[in-house]
């Protein structure tokens, strides 16, 4: 028989939790480490979004105004890799830090060192990336697909771009490894696979493409780096390699990568929709499979990106038609939202909003998507701003308006402070009327010829540039009351309630607003 | 969960400790298996073509998700079982799987075993169950839910005696429990 010991844990309960700046440092608290990827989101919202207004002013008319052309080059790349891993990746892992274990009953996430440490890398990774702007040579400018020969021409910045896309990709990976851990082993009595919230699902579905496709994404920048640095050839043409199958490579990580993009999103949308709605979420079962579907059907499209590239008639073929089938779940998701809302006593909160906002402007993107899958057309479309267009449909006004649908939603919740809903609806149709003025042009422009990724372009795309430029400015200017409002509310406000939203259902409405530091004093109790 | 069983004499008693555990050790298995399959089978893939680098990325991604369930798991199939007997209060602390007995068993005389809840210092910090005797003392329950740990310091303080009445859970301490001034 062993000695009687003390538990470990008696020398941190003594000392209590580190004070000020140290508490944000060390914390391996959920919420803590929740609240720090979304507020790093947000400040990379606007950096990313400073870049975007950039890239505005100089197309604002024809011929060069405002930068060079390859400052606007760096512009065009920093801005996707700022908002795709900086913006959007960590505010759904911050979401998902808040809310999954709220949502299954949980008291933490799995393993909440690693919580910490995932979060901590980015700061650097990002403080990395940004300070390639000062290199000679300036920062990677050949787009965020870094495409091969084209990237091997960075200066100085390019090993610190391939770090800093490793930190990032460690810090994704080591974010669902804990979400995976978390959904499977830490949900509360009673809470069935089948029970989970859409959103714990969705997230789910996600960390696992995430884990599937991170190591791809690791491997072609590697050797990019090793064909820049150690003599090797993979993608050097001169040496035996083939810079086309650097595409093959990144699209087969980029094209599930564009739905870990939207799958939380969708997740979002699914909570918010039968909660102002009155009503259950119209088929559950087949969201989860549909979620599925897209999931898996991600990773046989990849080539749709690469039709203008070359390939044979049948890999044309397969690759189109497997895209199109992509519209079927989703499809299906879209048409459980609508008859959700079916019949439902509907009100029409900024959360509300944003969700509707959602499903309209993302169906848009989704059918500009099927324009693109269609072969034939891709090749008059590919590279043009119809794709531009396309791609900031399902990004901003799918992703973005589902983050901050979800950040009005569960602010209260959060803060324990209701937001200003006068200021919430102001700001959601300020973006939604600016965000259509800046992106909606871009299929014209691009349906006409206009390139992407230019800096300077002919005259006669003139006016359209200029309506997307004054929109683009009047979207960032709209987003500073979004940043307002945020602040103003975790600053204060009216006490929110518990539940906070009548028709609110799950787990985390259960708890105080806000909750507790630790949630779940008493075991929860699933309906 | 605390689960209480009651032994063949009238005064033999045995609690048993779980955290919530929603997947099994085979679970998880057939979890990590599925998702290495796919990893592995995309890298060696990639490899096949000459692309090798992807490789060694998905083993040491599918090495790194094997340890965090790993560890998750072993958490989470904790057991703690606290036997009540006439002469005896057993204490055994181990981990649920096949195979597997307990990893640490702490005696304490049943004459003399007492029982503490401790609160902590700090309100974002959990209370402990603390069982002692002889100057020494064992934490039971760390994982459970406050309220569960509370209902089994009542069970376990009823029984055996309290340390003092300050180590006994308050009528206000249902979530909540702390005070900066009361140490064993």
């Amino acid at each position: 028989m062993s000695e009687a010991t003390t538990h470990d844990a008696h020398d941190h309960h003594d000392h209590g939790p580190a004070k000020g700046l140290m508490r944000w440092v060390t914390t391996t608290n959920h919420k803590d480490i929740g609240t720090l990827y979304l507020l790093f989101s947000l400040l990379m919202f606007f950096i990313g979004g400073a870049m975007a207004m950039v890239i505005r002013a100089e197309l604002f008319e024809p011929g060069m105004q405002v930068v060079n052309p390859h400052f606007f080059n760096q512009m065009t790349t920093n801005h996707a890799l700022i908002m795709i891993f900086g913006a959007v990746m960590p505010a759904f892992v911050g979401l998902a830090n808040w809310l999954i274990p709220m949502m299954i009953g949980a008291p933490d996430m799995a393993l909440p060192r690693m919580n910490n440490w995932s979060f901590w890398i980015l700061p650097f990774a990002f403080t990395m990336m940004l300070s390639t702007i000062f290199m000679d040579g300036g920062a990677p400018a050949a787009g965020w697909t870094i495409y091969p020969p084209l990237v091997l021409q960075t200066g100085d910045a390019f090993p610190f771009m391939i770090f800093a896309i490793h930190m990032m990709g460690i810090s994704s990976v080591m974010g669902a490894i804990n979400v995976i851990a978390t959904i499977l082993n830490m949900r509360a009595p009673g809470m069935t696979l089948m029970k989970m919230p859409l959103f714990v699902w969705t997230w789910l579905i996600t960390a696992y493409l995430l884990i599937a496709v991170m190591p791809v994404l690791a491997g072609a920048v590697t050797m990019l780096l090793t064909d820049k640095y150690f003599g090797t050839s993979f993608f050097t043409a001169a040496g035996g390699g083939d810079p086309v199958m650097y595409q093959h490579i990144f699209w087969f990580f980029g094209h599930p990568e564009v739905y870990i993009l939207i799958l939380p999103a969708f997740g979002i949308v699914s909570q918010i929709i039968p909660t102002f709605a009155r009503k259950p979420l119209f088929g559950y079962s087949s969201m989860v499979y549909a979620s599925a579907s897209i999931a898996f059907l991600s990773f046989i499209v990849w080539a749709h990106h690469m039709f203008t590239v070359g390939m044979p008639v049948a890999g044309e073929l397969f690759f189109m038609y497997a895209t199109m089938l992509i519209a079927v779940p989703t499809g299906v998701k879209v048409f459980n939202w609508v008859s959700t809302m079916w019949k439902g006593s509907m009100t029409f909160e900024t959360p509300m909003l944003f969700a509707l906002g959602f499903v309209v402007l993302f169906t848009i993107g989704g059918f500009s998507g099927l324009m693109l899958a269609i072969a034939p057309s891709d090749f008059q479309y590919h590279d043009t701003y119809f794709v531009v267009a396309h791609f900031h449909y399902v990004l901003v006004t799918g992703a973005i308006f589902a983050i901050m649908g979800a950040a009005y939603y569960w602010l209260p919740k959060w803060t324990g402070h209701m937001y200003n809903e006068t200021l919430g609806k102001w700001h959601f149709w300020l973006s939604t009327i600016t965000v259509n003025i800046l992106f909606f042009p871009q299929h014209f422009l691009g349906l006409a010829g206009m390139p992407r990724r230019i800096p300077d372009y002919s005259v006669q795309f003139a006016e359209f540039n200029m309506i997307s430029s004054i929109g683009g400015f009047a979207f960032g200017l709209s987003q500073l009351l979004f940043a307002y409002i945020v602040i103003s509310t975790i600053r204060g406000g009216a006490k929110a309630t518990d539940k906070v939203w009548d028709g609110a259902e799950g787990l985390e409405w259960t708890l105080s607003s806000p909750p507790p530091y630790h949630s779940f004093s008493e075991a929860p109790e699933v309906k | 969960m605390v689960t209480t069983v009651s032994g063949p004499g009238q005064d033999d008693y045995r609690f048993i400790l779980r955290p919530d555990r929603s997947l099994s050790w085979q679970g998880n298995l057939v979890f990590v298996g599925s998702v290495a399959a796919i990893a592995l089978t995309i890298g060696i893939g990639f490899a096949v073509i000459g692309l090798w680098l992807v490789l060694p990325f998905a083993g040491l991604e599918v090495a790194l998700l094997t340890l965090g369930l790993y560890l998750t798991v072993l958490r989470r199939h904790q057991v703690e079982v606290v036997s009540v007997r006439p002469d005896a209060v057993e204490i055994s602390k181990g981990v649920e799987r096949p195979g597997s007995g307990p990893r640490e068993t702490t005696s304490f005389p049943r004459a003399w075993v007492r029982v503490a809840y401790r609160r902590a210092e700090h309100p974002w910090y959990p209370c402990r169950l603390v069982l002692g005797a002889h100057g020494r003392e064992i934490e039971i329950g760390g994982f459970l839910h406050e309220a569960e740990r509370r209902r089994c310091a009542t069970a376990l303080g009823n029984l055996l005696g309290w340390r003092d009445a300050k180590s006994m859970p308050g009528d206000d301490e249902c979530g909540h429990c702390w005070a900066d001034e009361d140490k064993l």
